[in-house]
């Protein structure tokens, strides 16, 4: 099977495809589960854009990451505000993390022929700007940690070594079976959430700050 | 546009203050430490009773169509209890660092973060967001769009009308009485467990690392796509099924709506009936 270029889906988003495009891509969609997928977590990345409009991150920090990561050389559609407040979830794609998706993947294998693509143990196992990103946003928040009181300061910390377990969970299934769709993908999320829950606590020193 | 300031010198009593207001108003309510209980009554007004010590002031400031309550004590941030009555159809934004907030009867956009106390709302309408670090999310009776975060709490939803997106990392996730044409749930380390009806059309993704995940309605009318790395999957419904590495997918009646269910460590299962 041969998977729309990933550029589509965001002009899909944007609703800047002409109407046989969106055929065509909605027709890909109704036999691909991946697509969907990919699909679903941009829309994510837009959607949450929007809840954070009004909060938007600090000035000096998302630029500092979204570099690191590699964000400019990524053509999304997306504004930079999108880009700059829905960071995280960018961050992620962009960063190797899920390069998977982001590969050309013009005739890429397709999952139920029991052939792994061959790059996909390296780039959900590696993924520098994910370690970046990760850095980055920990050190902002072991800056802001005082504002934090002890008790949560606590739970965020058991919760990000909780996820960390689930990441180490999903990255040996992966290497046990990289062919998985489902392992690959869920090695995504569990990589999104712990970036999440540092976005979510590096916002929360600056909101009772 | 017009502004009106009331700061009130509390008593040992506390405070008790009612100021007017326009219909389609919003509420504004940051309290640093105590419960925050909000009810709803007919009048275009808004009552704010508080408890503090009597060195603590309460002030109610109202700008346009926006009340703003803020509390502070004489040398700092000191517990205040509020007990709030509002109309039903005035917008509520609250951030209660520590403490409880109960909102009851609300038939407006909510929008309430708290960093440690759990969050109960009957009612809800439009935009409905809930925020907490450390503690439960409980949502009865709303109607529009949900999403609800949590990290170390319990997430409760039952009978909503709408579209629901919830994540929590260290809970389970309870959806009972649904009628949501979008649900999208998330946990880390918790039970995933959804019971309602399954619209045509409608998409439903539950997904759980460590914990079982199971969706009971009555009938099914979906493509469904089941994804385990460790658990078993069962139905009550006749399914053929279909398996593509770790993903089993089926059509059950015509394929209507998608549903995708994921525990990477759990069980997964289709049940059969209301989930009442």
């Amino acid at each position: 099977m041969t998977h729309p270029q990933t550029e589509l889906w965001s002009d899909y988003i944007d609703g800047e495809l002409s109407p046989a495009d969106v055929r065509e891509l909605e027709a890909h969609l109704e036999v691909c589960d991946e697509c969907r997928l990919l699909l679903d977590d941009l829309r994510r990345v837009v959607a949450r854009a929007g809840t954070l409009e009004d909060r938007p991150p600090r000035a000096d920090l998302w630029p500092r990451v979204s570099a690191q990561v590699g964000l400019a050389r990524r053509r999304f559609a997306f504004s930079m505000p999108e880009l700059l407040a829905a960071g995280i979830a960018l961050m992620l794609i962009s960063g190797g993390g899920v390069a998977y998706l982001l590969r050309d993947r013009a005739g890429a294998p397709e999952v139920s022929t029991g052939q792994p693509p061959e790059p996909v143990v390296r780039t959900v196992s590696t993924g520098e700007g994910y370690d970046a990103a990760i850095g980055q946003l920990q050190l902002e928040l072991a800056k802001g940690r005082g504002s934090l009181d002890s008790s949560t300061t606590r739970v965020i910390e058991e919760k990000l070594a909780l996820i960390d377990q689930a990441i180490l969970d999903a990255e040996r299934a992966v290497a046990a079976d990289p062919g998985s769709e489902y392992l690959r993908a869920h090695l995504t999320r569990s990589r999104l959430n712990k970036l999440d829950l540092l976005r979510r606590a590096t916002e929360l020193t600056r909101t009772i700050s | 546009m017009y502004l009106l300031t009331l700061p009130l010198l509390a008593a040992l009593t506390g405070t008790d203050t009612t100021v007017t207001v326009s219909a389609g108003g919003k509420l504004e309510l940051r309290n640093h430490e105590g419960p925050v209980t909000v009810t709803v009554w007919n009048r275009q007004a808004v009552r704010v009773r508080a408890e503090h010590d009597d060195e603590s002031r309460v002030s109610v400031d109202v700008s346009g169509n926006t009340v703003r309550v803020t509390g502070r004590g004489r040398y700092g941030p000191e517990p205040i209890a509020y007990e709030l009555t509002v109309p039903a159809d005035m917008a509520l934004e609250i951030f209660a660092q520590e403490g409880e907030v109960r909102v009851t009867g609300s038939r407006a956009a909510l929008e309430i973060q708290s960093i440690e106390g759990s969050i109960t709302v009957e009612g809800g309408r439009g935009s409905v967001r809930l925020n907490s670090v450390e503690g439960d999310l409980i949502v009865r009776g709303a109607s529009g769009r949900l999403n609800l975060e949590t990290v170390d709490g319990d997430v409760s939803v039952s009978d909503l009308e709408g579209d629901l997106e919830v994540t929590t990392v260290d809970g389970e996730i309870l959806l009972q009485g649904m009628r949501a044409a979008s649900v999208e749930a998330s946990t880390v380390d918790g039970d995933i467990t959804m019971a309602g009806e399954i619209k045509a059309e409608g998409r439903y993704r539950l997904s759980s690392h460590d914990g079982d995940v199971t969706l009971t309605a009555p009938t099914i009318d979906a493509t469904v796509s089941i994804s385990t790395f460790e658990g078993d999957f069962t139905s009550d419904f006749p399914v053929t099924v279909n398996t593509a590495g770790r993903k089993m997918n089926f059509t059950l009646g015509n394929g209507r709506a998608r549903i995708e269910l994921e525990s990477f460590d759990g069980e997964v299962a289709l049940r059969k009936g209301t989930g009442r």
